[in-house]
């Protein structure tokens, strides 16, 4: 039972709100104990936002950003501030440390911090950045496997904290200060507020200019609205940008850089929309009420971080290379030019009357366009709903059924009984969602999969029996250490050809490196032990490939009763007299 | 009385160098000689008496009243006037007396008017020697200075100068300069350059050097491109050019305070205007025989100061030419790569002999070495005819040797013959001025060695006790064969050879002189460089306490040169076991201090 928990929060403001989920849930389970949230001086102020946080640590390394500022150039003056600060938090005998960074330097925190339970990343002994939550590994390999990723990271978070995040969503304390406001422009109570959030940490991920300022004279024409334009200092210049080349300049305000995080809050909760790109104002938004319409380009995507609650509209390009990998440097940016002005206000107009979100008439299959609606599932699970209906195929099949799989793998408390209500509720969803009128086609496709899932068994079945031979050969004290190392080295063999087939078939690479996770974050020099953990990966590796074939052939083959039904009762099979 | 003959006789054993530039001085027309009251010579210089004219010998008593020796300092006299004040501390201090005088007119005075024998014992005159030499070659730190007030009054300019030079020095010990170099494409200057970097970054300044060196299979390959010389012609110039834009992008990115080019570094007029336009010194250290290699009068007068191997003709060459500046830097050698070897027997066996010769296979050298024949004798080096019965005797096949194999080569011979090269001469040249780095470098591997005479070789070192150099090929091989039958001789010869080179003679002292010179007239830019920096190491130790946890960890540390940060991370890294608290700290601020540069 934990009584005093720290969480380290150590990256930016966006992702501190999306952990209020996590701190919510972690209140319900341990109501007697004190939070303390540990961020960095640059978003120090969004600390107040965060609801269930009875104190923070602030810790400032910004100051050591100027060679300057280190006075005499000496590192030493970083050593024994960090050392004077991490002393500082030792002496505070946390008893819980969940660490939501993904840092190196968060991780080697952990390892200085010496607290005893740790969810999250640390380092080991080496140095090495290992973590043993298994949705803490998910998200190691996520990063490789997002096509295939249908998980918010507030879900991922969350989960590895222990908290069933169903039906939360995220949520900030509201400011209580009233009065700035009315000082920073001039509106009236009755008006249509719409905000703009248009720059965003990457240059790649921001809308146009352009697109921006014929966004504000469609709404500003069509529903007399008010656009406010938010950011901070070094935003100004695209938002004047946006203000120069729109038509209606006198129903836009500047106020990027002009607003602290309390008046941002404030002006937010009063838009009726945010209009943005991926950034931190998208969550504060969303967590204030404010319906998002969330724009996702370059290596933003929906899926991972869309606004963690029901409501909000999202768009990003279906082209082949979005979402674009982290590190790469595109030289032909096609994605922004997908999401057109008028797209989003015919969406905001038809929402301001019928409080629904529905797809613009001008978009269709072809438009290449994901228009999402974030939703709560059937389960209650955060979900992105597709409102562009295309044909279902392999990447949508797959995601739905990683879904489904870690969801069941990964928690403590695995509910079976399930399955059946699971594979309904997911099939109705891309009935609903999707043209499935193909499914033959696809379930030819997945008869490859299948044989290759055969293939990972059979592998890890092989991997499995081998480490039985180093155990008990082990254990039994007579251990040939000639054919303990032989079995070592046939293991890699093995694991080496389960490695291949995980790159060679992309939709089963998050089995297969789930699997290299596990075993990667196994630690000691124990022969017998590492053996066993191994063992116990090959077993878990073959129970995910097994469940995997049979989420699929269960989607498949309701997904074809389906179908069957809609043919048998359709119109045109009904005898019609004259016909 | 008339005492320059005698003298001068004296002084040639002593001092053959000295003696030489004294010679070549007649007798100064702006110095008067008159008697004192008690029948001593005073020197009058534009009218200034240098002593008292009644009792110059007591005065010269009285005047070191003050002076406070000390046995830990080396004892340094500013003004030789007539000398009745070194007489005085002659009597009043033991050990040697160094006297800094720069007025040669007034030691040919004083060679002439004053009998020099019972000075030349324990007196070293440095006579019109630069501040920068001085100081790079005294030790100034060890200085305990005795300055005559009259002499100082006439040599005002020189003796601030110096003053100022040792403050110069002062600074640079305390500053890491950042040093670009600019090396040559290929040849004899490549590892000179090398050894510049290395001992600059001994000093502690921070070096970033263009490496030309890679380009120069390029620049070997656009002679195969057309016959037609005009064209040939236009292709090198623009490789020469592009050669300048890498220098000035280095440049640029670097952002140094002082950019050194050496001999057959490719730059063009242009491409130096370019570095200059940094408002930084550019330099030239042109390591060639200037009538072998002529290229320098292409680009003498863009640097700010060329720095050579030869004065003298040269020099006055360079004056008529307009150059800013000119100044004498022998050559040197570089103790972190030339030292002495234990060798083991298999290596005794390949480069073990009686006399060795490591080095190109010049006119001259063919011509004299068939005499050795007859000896062990073993040639190492390129370009030798291999199908001849002289390069019978070339060990390595022509293949390029790397510093490693020719210090092996120079320690493991009983001789080694240092011929300088010549292109046309039959074996010694006879008007030889420089001397070449093999001189230094064999001294410094305390290798034995005999050289040809040059005239700079006195300056340098005593002829006939530091070092043997030879006038005609017959006296070689007299000398060889003396030498090759008293081994002990050999070794007290080489010992104080070596002695002498680490000194005096070293790359460091000549990066020293090089940087004294360079910024005794920029004093106050290097103040500008910033601020007084220590031995990293020793100031983070200091920052940290050296009593505490932190800073007894450091210590371990100690002669890791250079050490910074990065030092400890990879000490870290390629530990073994479980990092503990200290360590993790150290990868924390590792990340950190990545984060934030």
């Amino acid at each position: 039972m934990a009584e005093n928990i720290l969480i380290l929060s150590m990256t930016r403001m966006g992702d501190m709100i999306q952990t209020t989920p996590l701190i919510r849930g972690l209140k319900e389970k341990y109501p007697t104990a004190k939070i303390t949230l540990l961020v960095t001086s640059d978003f120090a102020g969004a600390v107040p936002l965060i609801p269930d946080v009875d104190e923070s640590i602030v810790v400032d390394l910004r100051q050591f950003d100027k060679p300057e500022n280190w006075e005499d150039r000496s590192w030493v003056k970083i050593y024994r501030y960090l050392e004077k600060s991490m002393e500082d938090i030792r002496s505070s005998n946390f008893d819980l440390l969940v660490n939501l960074s993904h840092s190196k330097f968060s991780a080697l925190m952990v390892r200085y911090l010496g607290i005893k339970k740790v969810v999250g990343f640390y380092c080991n002994d080496f140095g090495n950045r290992m973590t043993g939550h298994p949705w803490m590994q998910y998200f190691g390999v996520e990063v490789f496997n997002r096509k295939y990723n249908a998980f918010n990271l507030v879900e991922i978070f969350s989960r590895s904290g222990g908290v069933d995040v169903r039906g939360r969503a995220i949520e900030v304390m509201r400011s209580q200060n009233e009065l700035s406001v009315d000082t920073l422009m001039p509106f009236e109570e009755e008006e249509l507020l719409i905000g703009f959030q248009a720059g965003s940490s990457l240059e790649g991920r921001r809308w146009p200019a352009q697109s921006f300022a014929s966004l504000a004279d469609l709404l500003i024409e069509n529903l007399n609205a008010r656009i406010i334009i938010f950011g901070v200092e070094s935003e100004n210049e695209v938002a004047e940008e946006i203000k120069s080349l729109a038509k209606n300049k006198d129903r836009i305000s500047n106020l990027a850089g002009k607003t602290n995080l309390s008046e941002l809050s404030q002006l937010l909760e009063k838009c009726e929309y945010l209009v943005t790109n991926d950034t931190g104002t998208m969550h504060l938004a969303a967590a204030l009420g404010t319906k998002i319409v969330g724009l996702f380009f370059a290596h933003a995507h929906p899926y991972e971080t869309a606004p963690f609650s029901p409501g909000h509209l999202l768009f990003q390009a279906r082209i082949s290379c979005a979402p674009c990998s982290y590190g790469v440097h595109c030289n032909d940016i096609v994605c922004v030019d997908k999401v057109r002005p008028q797209y989003l206000s015919s969406a905001i107009e038809n929402h301001l009357k019928t409080k629904t979100w529905i797809l613009p008439e001008q978009i269709t299959p072809d438009s290449e366009l994901n228009v999402f609606e974030t939703v709560f599932d059937f389960d209650m699970n955060f979900k992105l709903k597709p409102l562009v209906r295309i044909g279902l195929g392999m990447d949508d099949m797959f995601r739905e059924a990683h879904a489904l799989l870690w969801r069941e793998r990964l928690t403590e408390k695995r509910d079976v009984g399930k399955f059946e209500f699971l594979i309904n509720g997911v099939c109705e969803d891309l009935i609903r969602d999707y043209d499935c009128s193909d499914i033959e086609s696809l379930d030819e496709q997945l008869q490859k999969k299948y044989s290759i899932l055969e293939d990972i068994i059979k592998l890890s079945k092989t991997g499995k029996k081998m480490c039985g031979s180093i155990i008990r050969g082990v254990s039994g004290g007579n251990g040939n250490s000639n054919k303990v190392a032989q079995f070592g080295e046939d293991i890699s063999c093995v694991d080496e050809k389960i490695e291949v087939l995980g790159f060679s078939n992309p939709e089963l690479r998050p089995l297969t490196d789930m699997f290299s996770k596990r075993k990667e974050n196994l630690a000691g020099n124990n022969v017998c032990f590492l053996a066993i953990e191994t063992q116990k990966s090959y077993i878990d590796l073959i129970n995910e490939c097994e469940k995997l074939k049979e989420i699929l052939k269960s989607c498949v083959e309701k997904l074809s009763d389906y179908r069957s039904d809609y043919i048998s009762h359709s119109s045109i099979n009904v005898a019609v007299p004259g016909r | 009385m008339d005492f320059f003959a005698k003298n001068l006789k004296c002084l040639r054993q002593c001092d053959p160098e000295l003696a030489e530039r004294v010679a070549l001085q007649p007798f100064p027309e702006n110095v008067t000689v008159v008697q004192s009251k008690d029948g001593f010579p005073i020197p009058r210089i534009a009218g200034v008496a240098l002593h008292s004219q009644y009792r110059p010998a007591e005065e010269g008593a009285k005047a070191i009243g003050d002076f406070a020796f000390d046995p830990e300092r080396n004892t340094v006299v500013y003004g030789l006037g007539f000398g009745y004040h070194i007489q005085a501390l002659l009597q009043q201090v033991p050990g040697e007396l160094t006297v800094v005088e720069p007025l040669m007119t007034l030691f040919r005075a004083f060679m002439t008017s004053v009998d020099i024998q019972p000075f030349l014992s324990r007196v070293r005159f440095r006579i019109g020697e630069t501040p920068a030499c001085l100081i790079s070659r005294l030790e100034p730190d060890c200085w305990n200075i005795f300055k005559h007030l009259p002499s100082i009054r006439i040599g005002e300019n020189y003796y601030n100068r110096l003053d100022e030079g040792l403050e110069v020095k002062g600074l640079l010990q305390n500053r890491t300069l950042r040093v670009m170099i600019v090396n040559p494409l290929y040849g004899g200057s490549l590892p000179t350059a090398h050894h510049c970097a290395g001992a600059l970054r001994n000093m502690g300044h921070e070096v970033a050097t263009v490496d030309c060196e890679e380009f120069a299979q390029g620049f070997s390959s656009l002679k195969g491109v057309t016959h037609n010389p005009e064209n040939s012609e236009i292709l090198s110039r623009n490789f020469m050019n592009f050669m300048g834009e890498i220098a000035a992008a280095k440049a640029t990115e670097f952002q140094p305070d002082l950019i050194l080019a050496l001999a057959q570094a490719p730059l063009t007029p242009e491409a130096i205007q370019k570095l200059r336009a940094l408002k930084i010194p550019v330099v030239f250290w042109f390591v060639e025989d200037f009538r072998t290699l002529p290229y320098w009068n292409e680009v003498a007068t863009s640097y700010d100061h060329i720095f050579t191997l030869q004065d003298g003709e040269f020099h006055d060459l360079l004056r008529s030419k307009g150059v800013r500046d000119c100044y004498y830097l022998p050559q040197a050698c570089f103790p972190d790569v030339h030292k002495h070897l234990p060798l083991t027997e298999e290596e005794m066996i390949k480069y073990g002999v009686d006399v060795s010769f490591m080095g190109a296979a010049y006119h001259n050298r063919i011509q004299s070495f068939p005499r050795l024949m007859n000896l062990d004798f073993k040639i190492w080096g390129t370009e030798w005819n291999l199908e001849t019965p002289l390069g019978r005797l070339v060990q390595n096949n022509n293949k390029r040797l790397s510093p490693e194999e020719i210090v092996k080569i120079y320690n493991a011979a009983k001789i080694n013959m240092n011929l300088h090269s010549s292109t046309y001469h039959y074996g010694i040249h006879p008007d030889g001025d420089f001397v070449n780095p093999r001189t230094f470098e064999i001294a410094a591997c305390q290798g034995f060695q005999l050289v040809d005479s040059r005239k700079d070789l006195s300056r340098m070192f005593k002829v006939g006790e530091e070092i043997i150099a030879f006038d005609t090929l017959d006296q070689m091989q007299d000398q060889i064969n003396y030498y090759l039958s008293r081994p002990e001789e050999r070794n007290a010869i080489t010992l104080k050879s070596y002695q002498r080179v680490v000194k005096e003679h070293t790359m460091e002292h000549r990066m020293q002189e090089l940087l004294l010179h360079v910024f005794l007239d920029r004093k106050s830019s290097l103040d500008s460089i910033g601020e007084v920096q220590r031995d990293p190491l020793d100031y983070c130790i200091e920052q940290a306490g050296e009593n505490t946890d932190l800073g007894q960890y450091l210590k371990q540390f100690k002669g890791q040169h250079p050490f910074s940060l990065k030092t400890v991370v990879e000490h870290i890294h390629q530990g073994e076991g479980a990092l503990d608290q200290k360590e993790t700290l150290f990868l924390m601020m590792d990340q950190v201090v990545e984060a934030n540069t």
